[in-house]
């Protein structure tokens, strides 16, 4: 049996390979964590390149393209000059009255609480296989898979934690570290996505930005508790990060409403 | 092939896209390294996926005509941004960190890219830019192991000339 290379992940992860070579490359990645590692960094890139660049976009752009330039003028006005005047008129005008009339309705752009900018916390939501911005106004559901984007600036690790309703506090880092080195640059994939369990009710989620590694129970003093096997109470885990944060740590939090 | 088509047993395109498309990207980013680039190459790839759908059919394998394909649509951009455009990028590339880097990689890359043909540049920027082994690389090209080594051979002598040559001046 030949091993299993990092072009045979790519074959399972585009769903080209099924039964008996399916079950090798999923027994491989149990027991080389780079393969594993791989396909998690696969299935991100995936996340984030298709929510940046869904199909409809794919087909405008090639629309565009075959279309010159002449025929793209003459198309736009070969619509009758009263409609191509007045329509966006009437929009924007629209527009403008509504939110004159309606101004709490305004879109909070990144509903993330962030503690001491400029660090952020932001997701993307799969279901069903349709990758769509994430919106801290809707309710998700358990087999949402949450893709966080995070922009770390000049801190060198993150650690993503949550706590849901019943105050149970989980990881998403392997082992009894807490953080991942953080990349730079603004909305990075945080490594793998997370699928959301059947807990009811809401479930906090909080990446702590930090310039050195820390191992949970650090991570759990930073939200105000005992231990990491601690259990916590979102509202009060929110006000001590309000209250203050360690020297040389920063935080971003978002809430996001499940199904009860 | 079957889960990418549709009842007349013409390819999907849209289902191929949401499958294959960020892994298309991710190749195009790593050989152009502009963001744009990349996805203006990912564009032209699926329009030639849309058009050799008869080609398609007989490799076998959508992720391995897809990887040759853009490997060489890439190769193709990049030849022919010769000259004053590697200048503009220095200034406007992609890695911000360290644009020298960027732009001595870019014009050796084009150096070394130059005298070979498409198969070999092919199999150098399996070996180099993505670390495939001979083996991958023959799965990827159809080619023999020894053909494949063969080529390596000659390039890397041509590299270490090229390199004495840069030395030397």
């Amino acid at each position: 049996m030949k091993p299993v290379s990092k072009l045979d992940v790519e074959r399972y992860f585009t769903g080209e390979l099924t039964g008996a070579e399916a079950d090798q490359i999923e027994r491989a990645m149990d027991s080389r964590p780079e393969l594993k590692e791989y396909y998690q960094e696969l299935q991100g890139d995936k996340n984030v390149f298709l929510a940046k660049h869904p199909y409809r976009d794919f087909v405008k752009g090639n629309q565009r393209k075959a279309s010159s330039p002449l025929v793209r003028v003459l198309q736009w006005f070969s619509v009758p000059r009263p409609v191509w005047v007045a329509v966006p008129l009437v929009l924007v005008l629209g527009i403008a009255y509504f939110f004159q009339q309606h101004p709490h309705v305004l879109p909070d752009k990144n509903p993330g609480i962030r503690y001491k900018s400029p660090v952020a916390l932001d997701f993307l939501v799969r279901r069903n296989g349709e990758v769509q911005p994430g919106n801290t106004d809707h309710v998700y559901r358990a087999g949402d898979a949450v893709q966080f984007l995070y922009t770390a600036n000049s801190f060198k690790y993150i650690s993503l934690l949550s706590v849901d309703q019943s105050g149970k506090l989980s990881f998403y880092s392997p082992q009894s570290a807490a953080s991942l080195p953080a990349k730079p640059g603004g909305g990075q994939p945080f490594p793998h996505s997370v699928e959301l369990d059947a807990a009811p009710g809401g479930e906090l989620f909080i990446a702590l930005f930090t310039q050195a590694s820390l191992s949970r129970k650090d991570a759990a003093k930073i939200l105000g508790l005992p231990s990491a096997e601690s259990r916590g109470d979102i509202q009060r885990i929110q006000k001590h990060l309000q209250a203050g944060l360690p020297e040389e740590t920063q935080a971003a939090t978002l809430y996001l409403k499940k199904e009860k | 092939m079957e889960n990418n088509e549709s009842a007349s047993g013409e390819l999907n395109v849209g289902e191929v896209y949401k499958k294959y498309a960020s892994v298309v990207y991710g190749r195009c980013l790593k050989i152009l390294w502009s963001e744009d680039e990349a996805w203006d190459a990912t564009q032209d790839v699926f329009m030639k996926l849309h058009q050799s759908q008869s080609t398609l059919q007989k490799s076998g394998s959508v992720l391995y005509w897809l990887h040759r394909t853009t490997t060489n649509h890439c190769i193709s951009v990049l030849r022919r941004k010769r000259g004053v455009a590697y200048q503009e990028e220095a200034h406007a590339g992609n890695d911000s960190a360290n644009p020298e880097r960027a732009l001595a990689a870019k014009q050796m890359l084009q150096k070394l890219f130059g005298p070979w043909n498409k198969v070999v540049r092919e199999i150098i920027v399996y070996t180099y830019i993505d670390g495939y082994t001979q083996a991958e690389i023959s799965k990827l090209t159809g080619l023999g192991e020894s053909t494949i080594r063969k080529y390596l051979t000659k390039f890397r002598r041509k590299a270490q000339e090229l390199r004495g040559g840069l030395e030397a001046s």
